[in-house]
């Protein structure tokens, strides 16, 4: 009979609980102390309907340092990172934090990550991007646009750097972000380059895998890449590394002085507001959804908004779960890469969300949201589009340029 | 004395009614036809007007009676509303308001008695009416009555030296009230003395509590006796006779000066210390406790050697002041007061009832009052937390709910569990390092400053469990807690050093007898039955008579002084008041037809009739200012003399023959 069974009484003897696990799990775990149960976490769970141990239950386990059951299950690798755990929490107690802790901690008891994770984070290691292409090849991406983008190759003295992040970069269904984004830059005539061959994976993938101890060179890459350049912003289009830069980084090292960290929804909304975007009329009905890394974690609700009501005709409809209560959209964490079913599952009942409020388009801030709740779209045979912010506003700008 | 209102306008014939109808909202028209109601209202003999409102107890309502009633003349009034519990005075003072006498008011109970009891609008309709015309049909035969205003001692009565006790003393003589404190115990202080720390503050509980029963002893206007109690009651709101019996001490208290030499030469010293709840021992001369107020020992005459052989006296021979005397007697005294508060406190649940759990079975499960005494400076231990055998516990487990929410013993919450057990954790954290388990059923940390202390517990690493211990069982040296971890939904056996039993507050177990000599009542779980328990708290149905503290229901310090504060408002508002208004509704007893039997006088529980001699006949009377309208003479007398004002035969067959008559719209026309 194996301790994990549930059918003889748990006998709390020394032995077989241990009140230190807790502390050494991380001190976000210490926090679980103040857990009253009353199971808000597990609730908000995208996932806890699908693991085999409710975050609930996870936190009890942890106080009372019950290992074996924790590490038999593997539940904690079922988090999509989306940290309504946390938000919905009456005891404020970090569970994402605890959850990544936890993680760090198995692998370093010896507990091997699902074989998935491990060979993304071989990826990262050998290959500086989460595909494991040659890592040079991360301008592909630019290479058949109808019109060519200048200045992409590490341009010195430019002031923008567009941090492209490996999903745009080296999968082809996010390819038409990074396009759609680098034509809006240039037809406002705004001059920003890219660090192409030199930009590495923020690290964001090997952080939330427990490897946090790795993304030192990584981070250390993209800084001394950044200097070079002399560059004074840094955009992205990917909200992980939008986070990754502006809430991790600084964690661990110190950013140049003065550098602005911006997110493409952010830099549009400013250059709409500057009159060197004029987008034209798009009759859509159009919801927004928060990614969680842009939203709930970086506190960006708004720009995306902004920017949306500046499209005429565009009429903005917010689903049941909207701005920090943004429901996940299950493409989080590594769920997508580990458990298709529970991604789709998450995907399915955002997807509701968006039809409930008759929208003929949902849009999103992130790739790998869009990807997610395509995969929703296709399975339902529903007549939702997905876009991504910079698609929707380069639908509604190009429509009066020629290209 | 007698103050007759507006007696000019008593009208024997000619009454001229108003019928008022309240709608309630739609707590009333929701299921009565109310114009229904209005049309057969308006039938009956003498109705001059009937009149709807939505909110009759309203300020427009009642404007709208006083108007109604100046504009038609009316003489009498029926208000069609609720209960009269809850607003017959309120319709008293309206129509005092203008111009007419209380008496000359009869309410219908057509809410609680009609339309919150059935569904059935035409049935609810019917019976509305029938209660109605049973009004109108009284009314017209009520009299005009005087309202009596009786004088008030000013003196009160304070029963119970707890927290509550001397706060309401102390609240009532800073007034310039002369107060008799009543306290069993041989001292001051209560349970509270007992307390080592207070929730949520972790303040001392001594260091506030002894200074305030210091200044109830030496405050010139209260007269303390201690070792005694309330033996009798008689009287009135604002005039109580109250018989104090004094238990004797077998010391003179005017030579004592509290050396404690006698203490220190008595040579029993093996009985169980009742202060400490028998964790340690004491001699059979003694202090309650080190700070006993007042600071004089007490003799226990069943341990006494003196007693029980007659060849000890070696506490007198010890006293450098004379001050023992064996042969002290109980002593009586009668006190006249105008108001009582009520602050006799609970007793602990005894967990040997319980025996699941052990008590008393095996070693180093204490109750939460044992612990309580362990923690405190001056207890058995010194404030050390030891198992019995002089080790430091290394795990402890501290049981909620014990005799408490359990259909078996109380059904209640004892309200302050919850926070001693958190106070007791965290004692127990911080003075042995000891693994702490606490096992809840509900966390109720509501009032002021208890969720933050819940947290406090939690962070100083107070293993929560959610699930009640169920079982205590000893193994090999450990005692075993059973319970369920409801949040990892599994059954757990936890060993540990020490249980302590969160035991519940219970109602005295004399307060049925305390009760009945009061003339208040117990509720259903046997605490004292307050008046009303959200508008009228402290109050009870004996007027003149206050509740403070624990004996009206379990409550912390916070809540038990508010309501010693409370209870003293409220008989010094009676005493400031100078008088207290009665109804006449007293006994009538005609002489005439008084065969001078006797039956009403040793019925009467007042004392309120004698027999005296009038015109060479022995006959019965009335002493209006004792009577308290109960009616027993009048059910008791066997020829009819007696009645009582307000309930004569001919208004209670009026009323009744207007609940049976046929409605006017099945009569026939000739009638």
């Amino acid at each position: 009979m194996s301790k994990a069974d549930g059918s003889r009484p748990l006998y709390w003897s020394d032995q077989e609980i241990d009140l230190s696990f807790a502390r050494r799990v991380g001190p976000a775990a210490v926090s679980l102390q103040s857990c009253i149960q009353c199971g808000s976490c597990t609730a908000a769970c995208p996932t806890a309907n699908r693991t085999a141990i409710s975050p609930q239950r996870l936190g009890r386990l942890i106080r009372l340092g019950l290992k074996d059951e924790i590490f038999a299950s593997g539940s904690f690798w079922q988090c999509t990172s989306c940290a309504a755990c946390a938000l919905y929490c009456p005891r404020g107690i970090p569970f994402l934090d605890i959850v990544i802790d936890l993680k760090r901690y198995a692998r370093s008891l010896g507990f091997e990550p699902p074989e998935e994770v491990r060979l993304l984070c071989e990826a990262v290691r050998l290959h500086r991007n989460i595909s494991g292409e040659p890592n040079e090849e991360r301008l592909r991406w630019s290479t058949n646009l109808p019109q060519p983008l200048a200045d992409l190759n590490c341009v010195r003295g430019v002031d923008v750097v567009y941090f492209v992040g490996c999903i745009a970069a080296f999968y082809p269904r996010a390819y038409g972000i990074a396009q759609c984004f680098g034509r809006l830059l240039s037809h406002s005539g705004l001059r920003f380059t890219t660090l192409a061959g030199n930009e590495w994976c923020c690290g964001y993938p090997l952080f939330n895998a427990g490897l946090d101890d790795e993304i030192g060179p990584l981070l250390e890459n993209n800084l001394t890449r950044l200097r070079e350049l002399g560059a004074t912003t840094l955009v992205t289009t990917c909200p992980t590394c939008f986070y990754t830069w502006a809430v991790l980084y600084p964690r661990y090292a110190a950013l140049p002085a003065g550098l602005r960290i911006m997110h493409s929804s952010q830099l549009l909304s400013e250059l709409v507001d500057a009159g060197k975007l004029c987008p034209g009329p798009l009759e859509r009905v159009v919801t927004y959804h928060d990614p969680c890394d842009l939203g709930r974690k970086s506190g960006e609700f708004q720009a995306p908004r902004d920017l949306l009501c500046r499209v005429p005709g565009l009429e903005l409809r917010e689903m049941a779960n909207s701005r920090i209560n943004s429901l996940c959209c299950g493409g989080g964490g590594d769920v997508k890469l580990l458990d298709l079913d529970t991604s789709l599952d998450v995907a399915l009942r955002r997807v509701d969300q968006a039809l409930d409020v008759g929208a003929d388009t949902v849009v999103s801030t992130c790739q790998q949201c869009k990807r997610a709740m395509v995969s929703a779209v296709q399975w339902m045979r529903k007549p939702l589009k997905v876009q991504d912010i910079v698609e929707l506003l380069w639908e509604s700008v190009a429509d009066e340029v020629e290209w | 004395m007698v103050n007759r209102i507006d007696p000019e306008r008593e009208q024997q014939n000619g009454e001229r009614i108003g019928v008022f109808l309240c709608h309630c909202g739609v707590n009333i028209s929701s299921n009565v036809d109310m114009d229904a109601l209005a049309a057969e209202s308006s039938r009956e003999t003498g109705v001059a007007i009937v009149e709807e409102a939505p909110f009759l107890c309203a300020e427009s309502g009642q404007k709208q009676i006083r108007r109604a009633i100046r504009e038609n003349a009316l003489s009498r009034v029926v208000v069609a509303a609720c209960s009269p519990l809850m607003h017959e005075t309120t319709f008293w003072e309206t129509c005092r308001g203008a111009g007419l006498n209380p008496f000359t008011v009869q309410m219908a109970n057509i809410r609680e008695h009609v339309a919150w009891v059935t569904p059935d609008r035409a049935a609810a309709t019917a019976k509305a009416a029938a209660l109605v015309r049973g009004a109108i049909g009284r009314v017209l035969l009520q009299r005009p009555l005087a309202i009596r205003k009786l004088p008030v001692t000013h003196r009160a009565l304070v029963i119970g030296a707890g927290i509550a006790g001397l706060e309401a003393a102390l609240r009532l003589a800073d007034a310039g009230t002369e107060v008799v404190l009543v306290e069993r115990e041989p001292s001051l202080g209560g349970h509270m003395a007992m307390v080592d720390r207070t929730f949520p503050t972790l303040d001392c509980s001594a260091c506030v509590l002894v200074p305030r029963m210091a200044r109830v002893a030496n405050h010139p206007l209260i007269t303390v006796y201690t070792s005694s109690e309330v033996t009798t009651v008689s009287g009135h709101v604002g005039s109580f006779r109250i018989g104090v019996t004094t238990r004797p001490r077998f010391i003179e208290a005017s030579r004592c000066t509290g050396c404690g030499e006698c203490v220190a030469v008595c040579p029993v010293r093996d009985i169980p210390c009742e202060f400490d709840q028998g964790l340690s021992t004491r001699t059979g001369i003694h202090f309650a406790f080190p700070q006993a107020v007042p600071h004089m020992p007490v003799l226990d005459p069943d341990r006494c050697q003196h007693f029980l052989t007659a060849d000890c006296s070696k506490c007198a021979d010890a006293c450098p002041a004379d001050a023992i005397n064996y042969d002290q007697d109980t002593s009586r005294v009668e006190v006249e007061v105008g108001a009582v508060v009520v602050a006799t406190g609970y007793d602990v649940f005894d967990p040997a009832r319980a025996p699941e759990y052990g008590y008393g079975r095996w070693p180093n499960i204490l109750t939460s009052l044992q612990f309580e005494r362990m923690c405190h400076p001056s207890g058995p231990t010194n404030g050390r937390i030891v198992c019995a055998d002089g080790r430091v516990p290394e795990s402890i487990a501290i049981l909620h709910c014990i005799g408490s929410r359990d259909t078996r013993f109380n059904r209640h919450c004892s309200s302050v569990c919850c926070m001693a057990a958190l106070k007791f954790s965290l004692a127990a954290r911080w003075q042995t390092g000891a693994r702490v388990f606490d096992f809840y059923l509900d966390m109720r940390a509501s009032d002021k400053g208890c969720e933050e202390f819940y947290n406090r517990a939690q962070e100083e690493g107070v293993i929560f469990v959610h699930g009640k211990g169920t079982e205590v069982i000893y193994r090999d040296g450990k005692l075993l807690v059973k319970a369920e971890d409801i949040a990892l939904g599994r059954r757990v056996i936890v060993p540990v050093d020490m249980v302590v039993l969160a035991v519940a507050m219970e109602p005295r177990a004399d307060a049925p007898k305390v009760a009945q000599l009061l003339g208040i009542g117990c509720a259903k779980g046997g605490f004292f039955h307050e008046k009303h328990l959200k508008l009228a708290p402290v109050e009870t149905v004996a007027p003149g008579v206050f509740l403070a503290g624990t004996c009206q229901g379990p409550k912390d310090i916070p809540d038990s002084v508010a309501q010693g504060g409370s209870a003293a408002a409220g008989a010094l508002n009676l005493l400031a008041f100078g008088a207290v208004e009665v109804l006449s509704t007293v006994a009538e007893l005609a002489t005439s037809q008084c065969a001078g039997c006797g039956l009403c006088v040793s019925d009467c529980p007042d004392s309120a009739i004698e027999l005296v001699e009038r015109d060479g006949r022995t006959v019965a009377v009335v002493k209006d200012i004792l009577c308290r309208s109960c009616g027993s003479c009048v059910v008791t007398c066997p020829t009819g003399a007696a009645t009582q004002q307000g309930y004569t035969d001919d208004q209670l067959m009026a009323e009744i023959n207007g609940l049976l008559v046929s409605p006017h719209s099945v009569r026939s026309p000739k009638t």
